[in-house]
């Protein structure tokens, strides 16, 4: 038996799917955060179910790429009971999805959520009237505590039923509609999606044309607005039927200050810079704890243990890049995560999302790109899988400007180099100079990447305390897809260095590109093996030079200006080996060789230019 | 600056906000005006210090409410003579637009007025299909949801742009007769609005695309 969870973004659909199924799926208060079709099992008196958490949508009729899956989902597989989630505060729009899901002829069970915030706005629905109407079950339910989520599973396998409610369109729409039918023997759904002209099928679609044409004549609307006008009103007249004492909504009061640049910007500032700050003090902190520890029970009790010395040099890799991993991912990847996770729940993002929208669309993208670009800072891997919901061309802009933006672990770098041995305003001036190239990359790549730029359309989530048990497992989720992802290239392209190491030819790489560092960036020559490890994880560029130094004190065997190139250089230069190799998974080969490219190419110029105007002086 | 001349930009330019938007749009608009485009930088020049617009450092143009106010006016005088000429006295389009185009200068307000009514009358107008910057001609009142200011009730009366583009915004409630609120309005237009009891986020070039007009109730 197969079930499957369909609803609106943001109306705690995810959050029944892990209630039911016990496994992490993304639970979000950012519209769309799960692009994935997610699935699951639940065990009911013994019997074993699979579960599918299909990712929120508006429609099924759209033209994106989550409605689409969805569409054909529905449309090609088998599915015993759809369970629709229905958020109580907005049952008008949610009904105008639940109308088009009648026209599937799926057993339905309608599901209620959000009934103690409807009740709390003084909504009053009248369950058994809305159940009349629709013709199923409804189970009314609160999420957030669990209440009534027990009594889906028995609902679904025992009263689901087709939803009786049909959406009554436009006389001429119902006659093209019936003569469609007639005409090409299709279902009326076959005939309501190709009249819309979202079917697939050429035949139907030829004669559809002529009809809709006519349609769109007499009433000087396409086809589409004049169903979904249809699909509204009806939405509209069921949710007046059944809702009673509509009071008003009482709105948060801090909501009205959030949207406007002032004091908008400045709250957006201030909320941005306390997250990586807090990241930074937190993380550093952390670090230290996780890296010492690794270093007295593992790393030197294996060099004392007097191994052979391949196995030595493996196991070494090994350790090194699970202690860099860990050192990273918990205490900065983790700490930043439960902090983008907290600002996620709240539903600011959506808000900050639209202050931002002005600022995107000079570097080519708009507000709902601004989410990628903030997990960016905590790590790039993530970042570059949630560019998903974006166009073609804002992904590409979207992969350029992310790999640049400075992850937690070049982060380390400008702390432990620079702030350390340089200052901290030379530090903040490191910022400074990749911000800058950002902005120029994408003002330059607005004007030669091809296709359209598409807008913002972007509901407001509502603004709710963040739960610290939802926080927290939403904050593991994005950690998991770290751990998963990024950790096993990590480990197994450090053990490929080690034995290249081992083998002597990162000694002849170094020989090779030594002579050419000291010209350009005037940097000694172990400096171009760290930056090689560097593309292995980030990190590692600034731990490496330490061991090739000799000396934990790089001020002392390395000029300022020295240090600061070598971190401009390691923070620009191509970006780590698991943001290649997510790049190339999302977006192609080609993609991820040009930003490789570029990014090399930047880092390596900007580097030479600070170096020679600084020699110049 | 001739009034026909500066009525010709302000139209041009409010019916196509992506010409602003582009830094050649001197080379375009006086290739649609047929000038020089050392005469076309004067005119805009000319334009700015009477206020209908505002030349930003990048070479992009952003009209004033009164730029489109008054581009927008001209617009709807030239689609309805063009309507008028082209479904009632049967002209082929192409001089129904270049005559469209001399008279939207001196017609009256008036004379528009009631063409535009006898237009109105049902199965008269035909032939406004959904494409790009087309505005149906039967609108009267109806405005680019970008002019309008926070805390403005509106009904929507259509959602152009081209096809396809306009889905999302039709599943969100935003579809011809539904009643909007703009919550939140930014200088550069992007905007926030109520609809179905939920508030959406708009960009700009987005909202470009939504006709209403004011709630007469």
């Amino acid at each position: 038996m197969k079930f499957a969870l369909i609803g609106n973004p943001n109306v705690g659909k995810s959050l029944i799917f892990n209630q039911l199924t016990g496994i992490g799926v993304e639970i979000s208060n950012f519209p769309g955060t799960t692009v994935d079709l997610c699935s699951g099992n639940v065990c009911y008196k013994k019997e074993k179910f699979e579960i599918v958490d299909f990712p929120g949508i508006y429609s099924l009729d759209g033209k994106s790429e989550e409605e689409e899956e969805v569409r054909k989902y529905l449309r090609s597989e088998h599915i015993d009971a759809l369970i629709a989630v229905l958020d109580a505060t907005h049952l008008e729009r949610n009904l105008y999805l639940l109308l088009q899901v009648a026209e599937y002829e799926i057993p339905v069970v309608v599901v209620l959520n959000m009934t103690d915030e409807a009740e709390k706005q003084n909504i009053h629905i009248d369950f058994a009237e809305l159940s009349d109407i629709l013709g199923c079950e409804i189970i009314a339910t609160t999420a957030t505590e669990g209440r009534n989520i027990g009594r889906i599973i028995p609902a679904a396998l025992q009263t689901a039923s087709e939803i009786q409610a049909r959406v009554p369109y436009d006389r001429h729409i119902e006659a093209g509609i019936r003569s469609l039918v007639k005409l090409s023997d299709c279902s009326r759904l076959e005939a309501i999606l190709t009249l819309e002209g979202i079917s697939q099928n050429p035949e139907l679609t030829e004669t559809a044309n002529t009809i809709s044409d006519e349609i769109e004549e007499e009433h000087k609307m396409s086809v589409y607005q004049i169903m979904a006008t249809n699909r509204h009103n009806e939405a509209a007249r069921i949710s007046d039927e059944v809702t009673s004492e509509k009071g008003e909504k009482k709105e948060f009061r801090f909501e009205k200050y959030l949207t406007r640049y002032f004091p908008g910007i400045p709250i957006l500032a201030v909320i941005l810079l306390s997250t990586l700050l807090t990241v930074f003090f937190v993380g550093s902190f952390l670090e230290e704890m996780i890296v010492s520890l690794f270093e007295v029970y593992a790393v030197e009790p294996l060099l004392s243990m007097g191994l052979d010395p391949l196995v030595e040099q493996v196991s070494f890799s090994f350790l090194i890049a699970l202690q860099a991993g860990l050192g990273i991912a918990f205490p900065f990847v983790f700490v930043f995560y439960i902090m983008v996770s907290i600002l996620e729940d709240s539903g600011y993002m959506t808000r900050a999302a639209f202050l931002a929208d002005r600022g995107m669309h000079r570097i080519g993208m708009h507000g709902q790109a601004l989410i990628p670009m903030v997990l960016g800072f905590g790590c790039n891997v993530p970042a570059v899988m949630s560019i998903r919901h974006l166009s073609k061309r804002e992904r590409v802009i979207a992969s350029f400007l992310i790999t640049m933006v400075p992850c937690s672990a070049r982060t380390v770098i400008i702390a432990g180099i620079v702030a350390v041995f340089v200052g901290v305003p030379a530090a903040i001036s490191v910022y400074l100079i990749v911000f800058v190239l950002i902005a120029l990359t994408g003002i330059v790549l607005t004007k030669f990447t091809p296709g359209e730029q598409y807008g913002m359309i972007l509901e407001m989530a509502p603004l709710r305390m963040p739960k610290a048990k939802q926080t927290l497992s939403r904050a593991w989720l994005h950690m998991k897809e770290f751990i998963f992802i990024a950790m096993p290239i990590l480990l197994v392209s450090s053990i490929v260095l080690g034995l290249l190491q081992y083998g002597g030819i990162i000694q002849a790489f170094q020989d090779v590109f030594a002579p050419a560092m000291d010209a350009a960036l005037g940097l000694p020559d172990y400096a171009s093996t760290s930056l090689l490890f560097g593309i292995l994880r980030k990190e590692m560029a600034f731990e490496t030079l330490a061991i090739l130094a000799g000396t934990a004190d790089l001020g002392s065997v390395m000029t300022g200006i020295q240090l600061y190139v070598f971190a401009v250089v390691s923070v620009l230069f191509v970006p780590c080996i698991s943001t290649i190799a997510v790049l190339y998974r999302e977006m192609g080969l080609k993609i991820a060789a040009m930003v490789s490219a570029y990014t090399l190419i930047l880092g390596l110029i900007v580097g030479s230019l600070i170096h020679f105007i600084w020699s110049g002086f | 600056m001739d009034q026909k001349l500066c009525e010709d930009y302000l139209e041009i330019l409010s019916g196509d906000p992506e010409i602003s938007e582009n830094i050649n749009n001197k080379e375009i608009l006086a290739k649609y005006l047929c000038r020089s485009e050392s005469d076309a930088g004067n005119d805009l020049l000319e334009l700015e210090s009477e206020g209908y617009l505002s030349i930003l450092p990048d070479g992009k143009l952003r009209l004033s409410d009164e730029g489109i106010k008054k581009g927008r006016c001209i617009a709807k005088k030239h689609k309805v003579l063009e309507c008028f000429f082209t479904e009632m006295l049967g002209m082929d389009p192409k001089t129904a637009s270049e005559e469209a185009c001399e008279i939207e200068h001196s017609a009256s307000d008036e004379t528009i007025r009631k063409l535009n009514q006898y237009l109105n009358r049902p199965g008269r107008c035909r032939g406004w299909k959904q494409g790009k910057n087309q505005r149906p001609c039967f609108e009267t009142t109806a405005e680019r949801l970008t002019l309008f200011s926070e805390g403005e009730k509106l009904r929507v009366v259509g959602v152009g742009g081209r096809p396809g583009r306009g889905f999302r915004l039709n599943d969100l409630g935003i579809v011809p007769g539904e009643t909007i609120e703009i919550v939140r309005k930014l200088d550069r237009r992007a905007l926030l609005v109520k609809v179905k009891g939920s508030e959406v986020a708009l960009s700009p070039e987005i909202a470009n695309t939504v006709f209403v007009e004011k709630r007469t109730d």
